[in-house]
């Protein structure tokens, strides 16, 4: 509970500082350094399932942060927590990913390659096509619902950083998940027999 | 009935953040009786969809992405710093202390050399020149392009602050240990920084090299990484002997009963150590990985490396495109280092004894590993590898590993 939360108080310990803005900057850049192991992994994992391709989410996650370092002045004056800001910054490049490669339709590639995976192929492939029964069921729910799920079980956000991102408030944020878990049960439910049938 | 619906949603989103904070979803489940055959179902789902996602990210990429980042905010400190000294009015307006210190800046830009910045050399805090110090040093860093110079600039200046924290503890004038200290910690830190990523590079680089480009001498070419390498005893020396120091002032501090922040800076120095002491325990074994083809080789007749793709089995009908295959011994397979294109660089044996290197990425050559769930990890030191040759070319067009061959 402390490690969703802690994120969503760091703005406000910034403006207790009351310092002058290069000082909050730099407060800013040393929180965010502190907290790149942290976010670096869960934000790989949201963008593995928006992107499906580990590589894509791989590269994605680094961007992030120098895209946040980039952007670290601007970030004082939008008020939102830490894991927000940065998940915006991803969610914003899956957006440019989906921009550009909307013309290549390409399959993700991770099951054919091995090399920077797991040390196990069978498990490798067996992850493969959970990760492709997953993402069947997500492309079935609407825009809203599979961003609040991936948001809230890959990204780790509390419902007050996924409604900052999502313009929505924290109450709305949770009607939204049950909904969305309540289509993903229906549709993965539905993924199940017919594997089981195979 | 809205007001349950409304609660199930409540309980839901407590279960799932007890979830994610690692609790089993049995124990969390049994916490809300009323509810715990719907949320079971739920947790077992979002379980589910996380386990289906879940990756470890490579550390390797991890890595470089970190190093990126750095740089980027040491980049962003350096432009700050670059700002404040060519446009010192526009700072003005943040407040007099800023329009004091940009000041200064332009004058220990003016006047390096001068009297008045020679002589705040040896301030202290709590001194009058001792701002002009400072300001000489940021923009001396401003100034330090190259990342090697910024490192030995912050080596310098962590052994400034610490004679400073020395001197002003004798003369207990306390108040001024925090910010040195913090001062020693970032300037510990970016050091650090610069220091790993420069020998992870050279150590990256060397064990590419000396696959992927000729060695005439077939001996590895990790010079650069050798030089990185010092640089890291060199700095690690230099934390030890400063963790050193930080002890006895921590014990003089302890007699006149001052809580200071030492015991913290000293702790972020051992965990810089341990950093540094990791990335020396990786180029020993790239180092000792670089030894070992050599070693082989050196039985046999001398190795020849040739750049890939070189293969030209035998003298083909010059015009004809043709494919011709060849069984080959690999002699050693590494992944290309982070910020190349993802991939592997194999160093094959052919027939005659000749060593040629194949970078297999994924745009080609195309690598064949077999029907079955398979990787580039089936390539074994010392296995065998089919290679397809188009003879009118030389060009490597496949490589398959032998035991899906001989299955053929």
């Amino acid at each position: 509970m402390t490690v969703l939360y802690w994120a969503a108080k760091a703005p406000i310990q910034e403006r207790a500082l009351g310092s002058s803005g290069r000082e909050a900057a730099q407060a800013t850049a040393d929180t965010l350094a502190a907290s790149y192991d942290e976010y670096y992994d869960r934000i790989a994992r949201y963008a593995y399932v928006r992107t499906g391709n580990r590589d894509v989410a791989e590269d994605l996650a680094g961007e992030v942060f120098v895209r946040a370092v980039e952007s670290i002045d601007s970030y004082r004056d939008q008020g939102v927590p830490l894991g927000a800001w940065l998940f915006r910054i991803a969610r914003n490049l899956v957006i440019d990913h989906y921009r550009r490669s909307a013309n290549r339709r390409h399959e993700p590639l991770d099951a054919a390659y091995g090399v920077a995976g797991a040390d196990d192929p069978v498990a490798e492939t067996e992850h493969a096509l959970g990760m492709k029964a997953v993402r069947a069921a997500m492309a079935l729910l609407n825009p809203a619902q599979q961003e609040v799920i991936t948001l809230r079980f890959l990204g780790e956000l509390s419902a007050e950083e996924a409604g900052a991102i999502m313009g929505r408030t924290p109450g709305a944020i949770r009607e939204l998940q049950r909904t969305a878990m309540k289509a993903l049960r229906a549709h993965m439910g539905a993924g199940e027999s017919t594997e089981e049938v195979r | 009935m809205p007001s349950e619906s409304r609660s199930f949603t409540v309980v839901l989103d407590e279960a799932m953040i007890r979830v994610l904070t690692g609790e089993p979803v049995a124990s969390v489940c049994a916490a809300y009786p009323e509810h715990a055959a719907e949320l079971a179902e739920a947790l077992e789902r979002m379980v589910a969809v996380r386990a289906a996602s879940a990756f470890t990210p490579d550390p390797d990429r991890k890595r470089a992405a970190r190093l990126r980042f750095h740089a980027a905010l040491d980049a962003r400190g350096n432009r700050r710093a670059l700002w404040r000294v060519r446009l010192p009015r526009r700072l003005a307006v943040a407040g007099p202390r800023a329009a004091a210190l940009s000041l200064v800046a332009v004058l220990a830009i003016v006047g390096s050399g001068t009297g008045t910045v020679l002589a705040a050399q040896s301030a202290v805090p709590g001194e009058a020149l001792y701002p002009v110090k400072r300001s000489t040093e940021r923009v001396q860093l401003a100034f330090a392009f190259d990342e090697q110079r910024e490192a030995d600039l912050r080596e310098s200046l962590v052994e400034r602050r610490m004679e400073e924290l020395e001197r002003v503890t004798a003369a207990g004038r306390e108040q001024f240990v925090p910010e040195l200290t913090e001062q020693i910690a970032r300037h510990s830190k970016r050091m650090k920084a610069i220091t790993v990523g420069r020998v992870e590079t050279a150590v990256d680089t060397a064990a590419s090299v000396a696959l992927a480009t000729p060695v005439p001498d077939s001996r590895p070419a990790n010079g650069g990484s050798e030089v990185s390498v010092r640089k890291v005893v060199e700095v690690d020396d230099h934390l030890e002997q400063v963790q050193g120091r930080l002890d006895a002032l921590r014990e003089k501090m302890a007699r006149s009963g001052f809580r200071s922040n030492v015991e913290n800076l000293r702790t972020a120095l051992a965990l810089e150590q341990a950093d540094l002491q990791r990335v020396l325990d990786r180029a020993d074994q790239v180092r000792t990985q670089e030894e070992k083809p050599a070693a082989a080789g050196a039985q046999d007749a001398p190795l020849e490396v040739r750049p890939a793709p070189t293969f030209t089995p035998t003298p083909a009908p010059e015009t004809e495109s043709r494919l011709e295959k060849v069984n080959a011994t690999v002699v050693d397979v590494k992944v290309l280092p982070p910020g190349t294109e993802p991939g592997v660089a194999l160093a094959l044996r052919d027939g005659d004894g000749v060593v040629h290197v194949v970078v297999l990425t994924r745009r080609g050559p195309a690598f064949v590993v077999g029907d079955g769930p398979a990787s580039l990890r089936d390539l074994e030191i010392g296995g065998t590898v089919v290679v397809t040759v188009d003879t009118a070319d030389g060009l490597v067009v496949e490589v398959r590993v032998a035991n899906d061959a001989r299955g053929d």
